[in-house]
């Protein structure tokens, strides 16, 4: 039986070095000094982060996506919550089809979903604008956001704010001293989540780019095609950076656990 | 706070979404239906006629299923490992690359697998081969990248079922005299089935929907519907056609999904107390 453990640990080990494997190579890769990728690399250089950060091109595309996720995830946050907070507190109709329509876009093969919002953007007549790209990414992360705010609130005391009324407070000093505060964790990693997932969305993003409003995983994505420049994994490394930078946030507000227990 | 009818309003932007949503996928099945005359089968009959299409369409769900058995395969025990020793860290682990996107992640791999990749150079290096071996642009390539993407969500379902196991269950049955194989098989594995239930379907709804990761590493000779949507779409610049192909991957990954949620179901009812859930 001493056996098995050691089996698990060793498997598991190999496991996390295959998950970890690609990501480490990326960042490997970016400090090459030569023009093409190679291992293992020949020294070491930063000239593929001067050429990405003196590139107007990747700055814009970067600048877009941040713009673009802050939009998507704030406006977001912002309707699931008030959303959230009519079907966490009285009896709606039709309650578990509007759930279940929430989740679609999860459910939903991402291509379909892709095609989907590409006809909806079409229909109004917004390709290839920063408001069409806004109003797809407002529905793929819609999931992402809705969850945890519902669990938010579903954890919080009523009778707090049933106490706060008999001692005579009105709604507005309720929701600002009570409501709001005990949400605020829910609300912050929420946020954040959305912020992360818009940030990284290619698939819906990829149908919607205009001929000069590109966001930056698409030009990656479409980089990767055209060529094998180290530019790339340079790209790749500060993207990764800026994430890592994010989950540490999160981790700080609510705790990396709560992506485990929200899928329970 | 009261609740009154008023706030209904306050759902309304969430709803607005929602219509738009269905509006999009409305016009969707429009187009796929919309003929020179009328409305007409024509894109899905165009669909079926052609061999090459109708071979993509069975390729997909080919690699979409083994993709969810490997990932299920081994994501099982890494659950099991992630639950017997539950520190943060290996948690991030698994987490911090679902955050990275899936395109710098498939790079990683084109960037091991490619002609002049981590593996060739490697294996040339030392000898075992003379010339790049073809790694990626292949079934395999495009497998390990989807695996890869995939395997977080399968660890996650299964851990999420897995850590909620009573103890006291597979101890009962080992002071009874049950071998550990049998603990296993007879006890925990029927427990722990809804989680690869779910795992199986997330992987299974993923890799059907895909579009980057075969892409990339798939390139022109290995498409999948995701990437044959994209083509037809960006490419070819056939709206209709690529509406029919977005129907055709939706319906069939609903009817894919159905053994996975009957496992489900099967699993949940025999569990104490699943009657009532």
């Amino acid at each position: 039986m001493k056996l098995g453990p050691a089996l698990l640990t060793s498997f598991a080990f190999a496991a996390f070095l295959f998950i970890l494997a690609p990501i480490l190579i990326v960042v490997m890769a970016s400090f090459t000094p030569r023009g093409y990728l190679d291992f293992p690399p020949q020294g070491l250089s930063l000239k593929w982060y001067a050429e990405v950060l003196g590139s107007w091109v990747w700055l814009r595309a970067f600048m877009f996506s941040v713009a673009l996720a802050f939009v998507a995830a704030t406006a977001t946050t912002f309707i699931c919550f008030l959303a959230a907070l009519v079907t966490t507190r009285r009896r709606v109709p039709g309650k578990s089809l509007f759930e279940l329509l929430v989740q679609l876009p999860l459910l939903l093969p991402h291509a379909a979903l892709a095609m989907a919002l590409f006809s909806l953007v079409l229909f109004i007549g917004l390709r290839g604008t920063f408001m069409g790209l806004v109003i797809a990414h407002l529905i793929v992360v819609m999931p992402f956001v809705y969850s945890p705010i519902v669990n938010g609130l579903r954890q919080h005391d009523l009778s707090l704010e049933e106490a706060a009324m008999t001692l005579g407070a009105d709604p507005v000093t309720i929701f600002r001293k009570i409501t709001l505060p005990m949400i605020r964790p829910a609300l912050v990693s929420a946020f954040l989540f959305s912020f992360i997932v818009s940030f990284d969305e290619v698939t819906v993003s990829v149908f919607l780019i205009g001929v000069d409003l590109t966001t930056l995983p698409v030009k990656i994505l479409s980089d990767i095609q055209a060529s094998a420049s180290p530019a790339i994994a340079a790209v790749s490394t500060l993207l990764m950076c800026l994430t890592l930078a994010m989950v540490y946030v999160v981790n700080r507000f609510v705790g990396i656990r709560m992506f485990v227990e929200n899928r329970a | 706070m009261k609740f009154g009818h008023a706030t209904l309003l306050l759902l309304l932007p969430c709803v607005g979404l929602l219509i738009g949503m269905l509006t999009g996928v409305g016009s969707l099945v429009i187009q796929a239906f919309a003929g020179s005359q009328g409305p007409s089968i024509a894109n899905f009959t165009e669909f079926t006629s052609r061999p090459e299409v109708v071979g993509v369409f069975w390729y997909t769900h080919e690699v979409a299923l083994i993709v969810t058995l490997i990932c299920v395969f081994f994501s099982y025990p890494l659950a099991v490992f992630m639950a017997m020793r539950p520190r943060l860290i290996y948690l991030i682990l698994i987490l911090l690359p679902l955050m990275v996107s899936i395109v710098v992640r498939t790079y990683g791999w084109v960037v091991l697998l490619g002609p002049r990749g981590l593996v060739n150079t490697l294996l040339i290096d030392v000898g075992l081969i003379d010339r790049p071996m073809r790694l990626m642009f292949n079934t395999g390539g495009v497998v390990v990248g989807l695996v890869h993407i995939f395997i977080p969500f399968a660890v996650l379902s299964i851990l999420a079922v897995y850590v909620k196991i009573e103890k006291s269950l597979p101890e009962a049955a080992m002071s009874l005299g049950a071998s550990p194989f049998k603990v296993f098989t007879k006890v925990i594995l029927p427990l722990s089935l809804p989680g690869v239930a779910t795992a199986a379907t997330i992987v299974y709804l993923l890799t059907l929907g895909a579009i980057v990761t075969p892409l990339l590493l798939g390139g022109q000779q290995q498409t999948m519907l995701g990437t044959m949507i994209y083509n037809q779409m960006l490419v070819y610049y056939n709206f209709p056609a690529a509406s029919a192909s977005a129907i055709l991957l939706t319906a069939s990954a609903a009817i894919a999904v159905i053994p996975f949620q009957l496992i489900d179901r099967w699993a949940t009812r025999k569990l104490p107390g699943g009657e009532q859930s």
